[in-house]
């Protein structure tokens, strides 16, 4: 198993490479990280050549690529334009994306869970058309539309009640918080939009994947056995029949969460969250080279190391793919 | 990129005539200098929360890592201003007692006495000390530093008490009374590790200004609370202003709407006013500055530089139909603007120039391009020594505001014979590369003036100047620029500038279309809100802020 693991770790290295090269080829080459103080009155040619020299955007491409590219083999990411440690600005942003996504990719997995288990036991029911409907529409409806319509429909709901129920802008409020209850009360309704967006979003393919995973089993010739020995029904369903389907959404989901945080960029433009997704937008229509392509490096990681979970997952589960 | 938020120059340039015209104009310091709002207007208590499109990188203004528009709004209610600009332009001077008083002509030596009621909110008053900080440093050349404009003229600065200070300029300086912006305090500076450079990355520290900084949220917002050292009038009556960070401006309708934050300036855009216009309870304002849109002509290229051409190309474009088109839909009476050296247009003395082309005259470009032997070819397009009169025009890639205006510029030059191909690579090249190596025929750019607009104009068409991009050079204009710094008379130097603005028409190293405007957008139930196109920007007088009644 471990050499299998290697072998897989290996293969991903030159793919990341290349990758980290050509993100950080196209971001230089797109954006101009002094163009805000090239904006800025009177300020001198001399003034923008030293910044420029700070940046060390004076230097050619493939110079600036390897020496960044040796810091970050060393573990340093480097500093963002504005002298903040890139580190410190992704782990800042990684928290707050991890929130969402956690919370997001929980109350998924239980609605997909409960949704395509009871479609696949009331198959052709108006329940299970009702639910594939809703799957096909949530799955199919681009997320930034999504976004919009409930963002819209909350505003609307906060003005025909005159407060502010739900919040449309940051992970947290501006204002003065005081106390726990303040603080959590504060997270969580600036959770509720973000969160509802990328369930619905999420949920949507899980569901159908755990239905489908479900209908297999319960035409499996255990379930049958179990059910000629006696077993209740729920028992049947719950103990023998989920628990043997839940097998494949497992592996989905490992496999999606990396794409969940890329996803998320989407909604943390349009709910204002501070967190990967916008950092990743205003690093590249900053010009920020060292921020948008360690970003990238670490979210091809973060793919990589899911699918690599995911196969080590079905390495454990299929011993034909561990000796294939 | 470059265009996301615009007033910045815009403000600058209001204070530039502001600075010209200062002398005659703004010696009145009272109660009402920072604003018309009056206390009795004012709920006490409550919150302001502002949308900022820039996150600051750090505090300390004059560095050009924290040159940047986000960082100009926080400051400016924190630390030590000489001056400010009003809306209109003229200036007021906050952190002084008097304006700045001409001791000697030559060498011109210039006197500030600081406020005695300037205090930094630690208690200590504000002295000659921290400004000789600031100064050293400005001008040490290991430092980094956006600008040392004025500050690099100063031979001498002398303290002569805790509250005057003196300066001595080893030539003619006119602009002297924009100098001393946003100073924060010595001896926070002195006692932070990273110094000037990185010392106020995290904390501005001690304010001079109405208001103080609480906290910063990396990534979220920055609050500033009240400072009860601010003895002067008006007093803040909110309890604190929150900058709350949107860099999308898509967020802003939606965030206004919902009551998230109050208020937002941005670039005026048309879908933006749309949006805002269709919000309940919502005021919206148009501010214009020094800030402004242009082409620029390259005197180097073989074509372009011909005066025939770009003669032909000035009669005939409509610039009119430009602003017809792409300001007039949310802002009715923008006009085109005809001055290329005093840029904001609503300052006094900016005079419009270059009569001939005022309305667009295809017959006369047809004319002068006869005259000059390019003679209309099968096509339309007009040829001379078997060469088209083909000119490509450089575009940034991607920006749909450009992309309008060149398709009607197009358009109208096709119709004198002109062909107009189009060549777009992204900002960093047209910026960093072509444009400062001349490898262009025409671009259109965007400008942001500053307080000075004789430097400004040196710097943009001097011979050898950095902005230089239409590689012009005259002797009669370096002259006249050259008299118009070294003048200490505002109206002389507006007279000056107005001659080299004629000068600039002859030969037509750019071509102005209009000034850019800024949109204040702000809910109903705020009170003391006065939009400014100058640098200062509608956060000038924040102190006089607040919630009605």
């Amino acid at each position: 198993m471990l050499r299998y693991i290697l072998k897989r770790l290996a293969a991903s290295v030159p793919m990341m490479l290349v990758a980290s090269f050509a993100v950080f080829c196209l971001v230089a080459l797109s954006g101009d990280p002094l163009a805000r103080l090239r904006e800025q009155p009177g300020v001198s040619a001399e003034a923008i050549a030293a910044r420029s020299e700070a940046l060390n955007l004076d230097q050619p491409l493939i110079v600036r690529y390897l020496g960044w590219i040796t810091n970050v083999l060393q573990g340093n990411l480097g500093l963002s334009l504005d002298g903040e440690p890139v580190a410190d600005k992704l782990t800042r942003a990684f928290s707050v994306t991890l929130r969402l996504v956690i919370a997001a990719a929980v109350v998924a997995i239980l609605l997909a869970v409960v949704v395509g288990v009871l479609s696949a036991v009331r198959r052709y029911t108006v329940w299970d058309y009702s639910a594939t409907f809703a799957a096909f529409v949530f799955f199919s409806m681009p997320v930034f539309f999504l976004a919009g319509v409930l963002k819209d429909l909350a505003i609307r709901l906060n003005e025909a009640t005159g407060h502010v129920i739900f919040t449309t802008v940051g992970e947290r409020g501006s204002g003065a918080v005081t106390g726990l209850l303040d603080t959590i009360s504060d997270r969580a309704g600036h959770m509720v939009l973000p969160t509802l967006t990328l369930v619905l979003v999420t949920f949507a393919a899980w569901s159908r994947y755990q239905r489908a995973s479900m209908l297999e089993i319960l035409g499996a010739d255990f379930m049958r056995t179990a059910r000629a020995k006696g077993v209740p029904e729920r028992s049947v369903l719950l103990r023998h029949g989920l628990r043997n389907a839940l097998i494949p959404l497992t592996t989905i989901v490992a496999v999606d969460f990396a794409t969940l945080v890329n996803g998320s960029i989407v909604i943390e433009t349009v709910y204002a969250w501070n967190g990967l997704g916008r950092l990743f937008i205003t690093s590249l229509q900053q010009g920020d080279v060292q921020l948008s392509t360690a970003w990238l490096l670490i979210a091809a990681g973060a793919v990589v190391v899911f699918n690599l979970v995911a196969d080590i997952v079905y390495a454990l589960l299929d011993p034909r793919i561990r000796h294939a | 990129m470059s265009d996301s938020r615009t007033r910045k120059p815009a403000r600058l340039l209001v204070s530039v005539v502001a600075t010209l015209l200062a002398l005659s104009a703004c010696s009145a310091i009272d109660e009402t200098s920072a604003g018309n709002t009056t206390t009795a207007e004012r709920a006490a208590g409550g919150e302001i929360v502002f949308g900022a499109e820039d996150e600051p990188s750090g505090f300390n203004y004059a560095t050009s890592k924290d040159s940047i528009l986000g960082v100009r709004d926080v400051v400016e209610n924190l630390f030590f201003f000489a001056a400010k600009s009003r809306p209109d332009g003229t200036l007021y001077y906050e952190g002084l007692a008097a304006e700045p008083a001409i001791v000697s002509d030559q060498p011109q030596i210039v006197e500030w006495k600081i406020n005695p009621d300037s205090t930094w909110s630690d208690g200590t008053p504000v002295t000659t000390q921290d400004i000789k900080y600031y100064f050293d440093n400005v001008t040490n050349p290991k430092n980094d530093v956006a600008s040392r404009v004025g500050y690099d003229l100063i031979s001498k600065l002398d303290l002569v008490d805790a509250k005057t200070f003196r300066a001595t300029f080893r030539s003619r300086y006119g602009d002297f009374r924009g100098l001393w912006q946003a100073v924060p305090q010595a001896a926070h500076l002195k006692s932070t590790p990273g110094g000037w450079e990185n010392g106020l990355n995290n904390d501005p520290g001690p304010s001079a200004g109405p208001y103080k900084f609480e906290r910063w949220t990396k990534g979220e917002s920055i609050t500033l609370v009240p400072n009860p050292q601010w003895k002067l009038q008006p007093k803040p009556t909110v309890d604190r202003i929150v900058f709350r960070f949107l860099p999308e401006s898509s967020t802003i309708p939606d965030a206004l709407r919902n009551q998230e934050i109050n208020i937002v300036e941005a670039q005026a855009q048309l879908d933006l006013m749309q949006d805002l216009q269709h919000v309940d309870g919502l005021k919206l304002e148009i501010s214009t500055g020094p800030r402004f849109e242009h082409l620029v002509l390259n005197h180097k290229d073989p074509v372009v530089g011909d005066p025939a051409v770009r003669k032909a190309i000035a009669h005939a474009l409509d610039r009119d139909a430009i602003v017809k088109a792409l300001v007039a839909p949310f802002q009715p009476e923008a006009k085109r603007l005809d001055n290329m050296v005093l840029t904001n247009a609503q300052a006094p003395g900016s005079e419009p120039h270059g009569e001939q082309y005022h309305s667009a005259d295809p017959e006369a470009a047809k004319r002068i391009l006869q005259y000059a032997g390019w003679i209309p070819g099968p096509n339309g397009v007009r040829a001379k020594s078997g060469k088209q009169l083909t000119i490509q025009f450089s575009a940034v890639a991607g920006n749909q505001r450009q992309e309008q205006t060149l398709e009607l510029i197009k358009n109208q030059l096709s119709k004198v014979g002109i062909n107009l191909t189009i060549d777009t690579c992204p900002a960093a090249c047209l910026f960093s590369d072509r444009l400062p190596a001349g490898k262009f025929q025409i671009t259109l750019k965007g400008f942001s003036g500053s307080p000075f607009p004789v430097a400004d104009a040196r710097a943009r068409f001097g011979t050898g100047g950095g902005d230089n991009y239409s590689k012009y050079s005259n002797a009669r204009f370096d002259e006249l620029a050259k008299q118009a710094a070294e003048t200490l008379q505002a109206q002389e130097q507006i007279r000056l500038a107005n001659e080299m603005d004629k000068v600039l028409w002859e030969d037509l190293p750019m071509l102005p279309l209009f000034q850019r405007p800024d949109l204040v957008a702000y809910r109903a139930s705020l009170v003391g809100i006065e939009p400014n196109g100058t640098r200062d920007g509608v956060l000038w007088n924040a102190a006089g802020w607040g919630l009605s009644k």
